[in-house]
């Protein structure tokens, strides 16, 4: 029924061969297809996209990668660490203990020397006056008893007091208790329920603990200056044990130690940048700016280049780029502007520009017909 | 020579009775007021003989150690934060040791040559994880740079004052429990387990009028010559009960606060309790170790003080006269804040200053008002008793929307025995739809207007003097001026506020008014129009031939 | 400088590694409450609840974040200043005295919760406020809200999908941000937030399935509203009864809340996890217990003085320091 109204439209633009508008006609189709199709879509498609700087995916997404059992027993890595020194004490003049984080720092300080290549350290100290241990001590005629099993729970509580989520770097706590005159003296037990002689345990991640007992003569005056000797050599077989390291005064472990740590910063920045390639395909909202993708570049380069140096012994060299590919590969990595899509993300795209396009798409596909028609006119004339 | 003797005495107390480096000092005072309160003051003064200049604060024993990772990460000279729960009522009740505006207030004075800007975010971060409130909330958005308001309360090596290396911002809208009071606490040395800390408890200390605790660090001079400085820090806690929730007007320490002092801290040097029985008749048991009379500017106060010892200490007060409420004489100088003006469209904000004294006093106003409320100079009006009154000086630097707050400082001359208004009109404004936080039509606060006067007067005055720090260095301390500065109410306005699901109703309306104009503008340009024949057809025909039509499609 | 050292064993004992069975090193807790209103109290309770309960079973307040998006103790209209209780015979303020809230009232936000896990925070953000966790963490995250099928909202303002949810727990995956976790949420049609979930070692526990409604308690007149949720209330009930030596078992803990008390239906999702719930104790991810080594053997150091690298200046001319005029002093201005 509809056939004879439709092609009275149709028929003026065939039977009018002359019609002088036409050709405008046809190019203002022309020009809104190029306008709205050939410029506009391109352009509205790159400037909404998620912007991803050019990345060298492969190089990051090649690597396999060691099984690492070990993980759980060693420091988080970092470059920078805190060693902060609490002294504890349940009873701050019973007896007064005189000594002083300035001198601890100073005996640490050169032993720290010999893997200050490898982590930063800052040494502070802090008091904790009036800390009981939170643990019901075993007693009997001749000593208190910390067994085995109470040590866990010395710590938990302690973490509350320390305040050592206030630096902006990692934390290792090494912790010094003094037992008060009157209770003296406390003993660590082991498993096997045998007197630890050093007094200390320590728990990987976090530091160490050392149990200091007053000597008589100190009680009796109320003045009590403990022994920085054995507090330093305490200190630092914790963090020996801590970092894995047999001694931090043998070269030999030194450098054992700088090829163990530069492997494991390289491992660590080739891990984080497959993550991140593998996170790229599969969550298609992170952006990659041009700031982050320069240090994901930096990254790659660095860490070839120290394993390269480091297969060649060159380990200063290598631990040097090591330590660039792992900062650069963990800030990358934790740049804030990757999520700047959060809000935006793709799906939502489409379902505010659909109602836009349809009524504007439509119209200038259907125009395209008379495009053709025109053409096929004008061929058939020819 | 009282002066110099008092400071000598002070000195004295100060020498620290052993090794661990720092001396703590800890008081309370309590004193009823004029209306149905009893205000209870909290001081904990640390004292630590240290060149701050120079001093790495790496290593602390007394000091807390985490005010001095921030003193030396973000180059501090002088820190004031305050957490602020309901409001003071100058009016009714003097004024109190410290002042401090509804919410969380803060003000740093940074070393000179320190990158302050950058500091003082990075210390707002800071502080927002050290005292567990949102003062992260800081930004250039709601810091100004006040010239005249805050001078230095420390010491400083020269008298020139840069205003350029202060910072103040209010977060009126802050709410105070205790994830504030607890990490507090543990800057305390004794936790609070022993001494005037183990009064502390959050359940009490809520259940108040009003309740604020502050942080104030300063530097001092560590003698009488002043050649060398000490770090002063300040912990405070301000609290006003209401005889009607107590249920009683006869206080007790276990009333008050839950518990007894259980006994005193081992590391501290004095630890005071004062109870101000000036204004009443009360009896107090046990009684105390000594009256201390004070007469300190024209005013005489009388106090009775007890030292914690290393027993159970509970005081009870008795009043004779229940009943007998004392007659309420405002201080010299209070102020309020209000909102002037109806509709949505157009308001003002009316702060009035009320001058008591007999002599005529010189105050500075300090507003911070957020960007969203675009204020206009040329509408500012003072009128003190109907008269209008020419501001002395006027500092003012308007908002830039999203980067600034509006910042107007006016020094005004009050005339004695006055009311003085201050008035200045701001327009409702629309905001971009993600600024509205999700409790939009609660409203938006406006901070307190800061009053700053150096009284000639100590009438009602609590507050310790400049260059002193305990509560007891404020008995008989007489000085040319007392200087108060009074915080006066927030304000809340409700800005116009959209229908929230309006994006989505933009998207539909914008896409269709696109439509609707792309439509026919393709179609001019792309088709060709001919005119119709005009043959009428009618409606009768119309039918006919639709019915015609549908009877041969049935045909078929 | 150069170090003079001996170095000598006083005990040549091998260092037994206890806890060497043990998968994980640390515990952490992220704690959130989406809601903000009076009339949402309870989420307030549920997200303390369990904020307690972690805290009391030893996760220090370093090693939890816990998200509150309105102040519910020091409301106005809290007839009890400073307290949340979890019933109205007020058994357990679950408040309690020692409370430390790191992201309050408009700070919890999607964005910042996702920033949280992601670990992708602005500059300048404390410590306090970051989820430090590592390969070895074992991370309890529980959400309490208003939730809808496949989102919850956050301040009744704008919501995460369960996709987001999934892709940021994938992404700490990637960056060996968990050992294992343990994911709770107590909102309508819970269940539906772990679906899209994809991510290994994840066990997830929803108080409702899809299409079905989370229940609340009761009604505590004294405040007006309802006081908490079932789920949580029982969940609250069966870890109260737990210490941190005992060891109760996942598996119990998720049957706390059968359909004859809870009403809805409890949902949980094993089939990304691999250890046998029934084997885990939790205490794995409602406590922490440090791994503890003793030190046997002492590396003895001798001491050298190190030479302080002090810059002695000649001492400048002593500086006299001042107290300023306490306000500025009118006259003196040009007026």
């Amino acid at each position: 029924m509809s056939n004879g109204k439709k092609k009275t439209p149709k028929n003026p633009a065939k039977s009018d061969e002359n019609d002088e508008e036409l050709i405008f006609r046809i190019y203002s189709i022309i020009s809104f297809f190029v306008v709205l199709i050939v410029i506009g879509l391109p352009i509205w498609w790159y400037t909404t996209r998620v912007y991803r700087a050019t990345l060298p995916l492969t190089q990051m997404e090649n690597h396999v990668l060691n099984n690492n059992s070990e993980k759980e027993f060693r420091m988080p890595l970092s470059l920078e660490y805190d060693v902060l020194i609490t002294f504890a004490h349940s009873d701050p003049l019973n007896p007064e203990v005189r000594i002083k984080g300035e001198d601890l720092e100073d005996k640490l300080l050169p032993v720290l020397e010999s893997i200050s290549q490898v982590f930063d350290f800052v040494i502070k100290s802090q008091w904790l006056y009036t800390f009981d241990l939170g643990v019901k001590l075993t007693k009997n005629e001749k000593y208190y008893a910390l067994s085995r099993d109470q040590l866990p729970h010395v710590i938990t509580p302690l973490e509350a007091k320390l305040w050592s989520h206030m630096s902006p770097r990692p934390t290792i706590n090494l912790l010094v208790y003094f037992q008060r005159c009157g209770d003296l003296p406390l003993y660590v037990f082991d498993e096997k329920n045998q007197r630890v002689s050093s007094n200390s345990f320590f728990s990987s991640r976090w530091g160490g603990v050392h149990v200091i007992n007053p000597d008589e003569e100190s009680c009796k005056t109320g003045v009590f200056t403990p022994n920085l000797q054995s507090i330093t050599s305490i200190f630092v077989t914790q963090l020996q044990k801590l970092f894995k390291i047999d001694n931090m005064l043998d070269p030999d472990d030194v450098y054992e130690f700088k090829v163990r740590k530069s492997t494991e910063m390289v491992e660590s920045t080739r891990r984080t940048l497959k993550s991140l390639a593998e996170l790229l395909s599969e969550i298609k909202s992170i952006v990659i700016s041009e700031d982050v993708g320069e240090k994901i570049r930096l990254a790659v380069i660095s860490a070839d280049m120290a394993k390269e140096y480091l297969q060649n012994s060159y380990v200063d060299k290598g631990l040097e780029l090591a330590r660039v590919a792992f900062k650069n590969s963990e800030e990358a990595f934790g740049d804030p502007s990757l999520l700047s899509l959060l809000y935006f993300p793709e799906d939502q795209k489409y379902a505010v520009y659909i109602p836009l396009f349809l009524p504007i798409m439509i119209p200038v596909f259907m125009s395209l017909s008379t495009l053709r028609t025109w053409y096929v006119s004008k061929k058939k004339s020819e | 020579m009282i002066y110099s003797l008092t400071f000598l005495i002070i000195l004295a107390n100060y020498g620290s009775v052993f090794c661990y480096e720092g001396s703590i000092d800890e008081e309370l005072l309590i004193k009823p007021l004029q209306s149905n309160q009893v205000y209870a003051h909290f001081q904990f003064s640390t004292k630590w003989d240290i060149d701050p200049e120079k001093e790495t604060f790496r290593h602390s024993s007394l000091f807390p150690r985490p005010i001095g990772e921030l003193i030396q990460r973000f180059d501090i000279q002088e820190l004031h934060v305050t957490l602020t729960g309901g409001l003071w009522r100058y009016e009714k009740w003097g004024y109190p040791v410290v002042d401090a505006a509804t919410g969380a207030e803060v003000l740093a004075w940074f070393k000179p040559g320190s990158d302050v800007d950058t500091n003082w975010k990075l210390l707002a971060n800071s502080l927002s994880g050290l005292f567990c409130a949102s003062l992260n909330f800081i930004d250039d958005l709601n810091t100004i740079k006040p010239e005249f308001s805050f001078r230095p309360r420390g010491v400083v090596d020269s008298k020139f004052i840069n205003s350029s290396h202060v910072r103040y911002a209010n977060l009126p809208h802050e709410i105070v429990c205790t994830e504030n009071l607890t990490p507090w606490k543990k800057l305390l040395p004794c936790d609070s387990k022993t001494g005037l800390a183990s009064l502390l408890n959050s359940g009490h200390i809520h259940n108040t009028r009003y309740h604020s605790v502050g942080l104030h660090l300063r530097p001092v001079c560590r003698d009488k010559s002043c050649e060398s400085l000490s770090l002063e820090l300040q912990q405070t806690v301000s609290l006003v009960y209401d005889y009607l929730i107590l249920g009683t007007k006869n206080w007790s320490l276990r009333k008050l606060f839950g518990q007894g002092v259980n006994r005193k801290c081992v590391l501290v040097n004095k630890s005071d309790i004062y109870v101000d029985t000036t204004l009443t008749d009360v009896e107090l048991e046990p009684a105390p170790d000594k009256t201390v009379t004070s007469i300190r500017g024209g005013q005489t106060t009388v106090l009775q003080k007890y030292e914690v010892t290393n027993t159970f200490l509970n005081i009870y007060a008795k009043y004779q006269n229940a009943d007998v409420v004392p007659l309420n004489l405002p201080p010299p100088l209070h102020a309020n804040q209000y909102l002037s003006g109806y509709g949505q469209e157009r308001g003002g904000i009316v702060t009035k200053i009320y001058n008591n004294h007999w002599k005529e006093l010189d105050v500075v106003l300090l507003q911070n008002i957020p960007w969203f409320i675009p204020i206009y100079l040329h509408t500012l009006k003072v009128v003190s008793n109907g008269k209008e009154l020419k501001p002395l000086q006027l500092r003012y630097i308007p908002a830039r929307q999203r980067i600034r707050p509006n910042y107007l400082e006016v020094l005004l001359r009050l005339p004695a025995r006055t009311s003085t208004s201050v008035v200045i009109d701001f327009d409702y404004v629309f905001l971009k739809w993600q600024e509205y936080p999700p409790d939009a039509n609660f409203g938006f606060h406006i901070g307190s207007a800061v009053i700053s006067c150096y009284l000639p007067v100590a009438k009602n005055y609590t507050a310790v003097p400049w260059d002193m720090t305990l509560i007891s260095d404020s008995f008989n301390a007489s000085r040319n001026g007392y200087l108060v500065e009074i915080r006066t109410e927030n304000l809340i306005i409700t800005l116009p506020t959209p229908d929230f699901s309006m994006p989505y109703n933009v998207i539909c309306l914008a896409c269709t008014v696109v439509a609707l104009a792309f439509g026919p503008l393709h179609n001019i340009t792309t088709r060709k129009l001919i005119l119709k024949s005009n043959k009428k057809v009618q409606l009768v025909e119309k039918i006919k031939k639709l019915l015609n039509s549908l009877s041969k499609t049935k045909e078929e | 400088m150069r170090l003079i050292t001996t170095y000598f064993l006083v005990f040549l004992i091998t260092v037994i590694q206890a806890f060497s069975n043990k998968s994980h090193t640390n515990n952490w807790a992220v704690l959130v409450d989406t809601s903000r209103f009076w009339f949402n109290y309870r989420h307030v309770a549920n997200v303390l609840s369990i904020y307690r309960s972690v805290k009391r079973l030893g996760i220090p307040d370093s090693q939890i974040i816990l998200m509150i998006a309105d102040d519910m103790a020091c409301n106005p209209r809290n007839p009890r200043p400073a307290t949340v209780f979890n019933n109205a015979d007020q058994h357990i303020n679950v408040y309690g005295d020692d409370v430390e809230v790191d992201y309050r009232g408009y700070e919890v936000t999607v964005e910042n919760f996702v920033r949280l896990l992601t670990g992708r925070l602005p500059p300048g953000t404390p410590r306090s406020k970051q989820l430090l966790s590592d390969e070895g963490s074992n991370v309890l995250i529980y959400l309490t809200g208003h939730g809808g099928d496949g989102f919850l909202k956050f301040q009744d303002s704008e919501e995460i999908t369960s996709q987001e949810m999934a892709d940021a727990l994938e992404q700490m995956w990637q960056k060996q941000r968990y050992n294992e976790i343990f994911f709770m949420i107590d909102t309508c049609q819970a269940a539906s937030m772990y679906e899209r979930f994809y991510s290994p070692n994840i066990l997830a526990v929803g108080s409702s399935l899809v299409g079905e409604d989370s229940l609340s308690h009761h009604v505590d007149s004294s405040i007006g509203v309802y006081i908490i949720d079932r789920y949580t209330y029982y969940a609250l009930e069966f870890l109260e009864k737990v210490n941190p030596q005992s060891d109760r078992s996942l598996s119990e803990f998720l049957k706390v809340c059968p359909k004859s008390v809870c009403i809805s239906t409890v949902g949980v999702r094993k089939d990304l996890y691999n250890r046998d719930p029934s084997r885990v104790p939790i205490t794995d991810f409602f406590g922490s217990v440090r791994p503890i080594d003793i030190l046997h053997d002492i590396t003895n150091v001798t001491l050298v003085q190190r030479k302080r690298a002090k810059s002695k200046k000649p001492k400048a001319k002593p500086k006299k320091y001042m107290y300023v005029d306490p306000l500025v002093n009118f006259n003196s201005l040009n007026v």
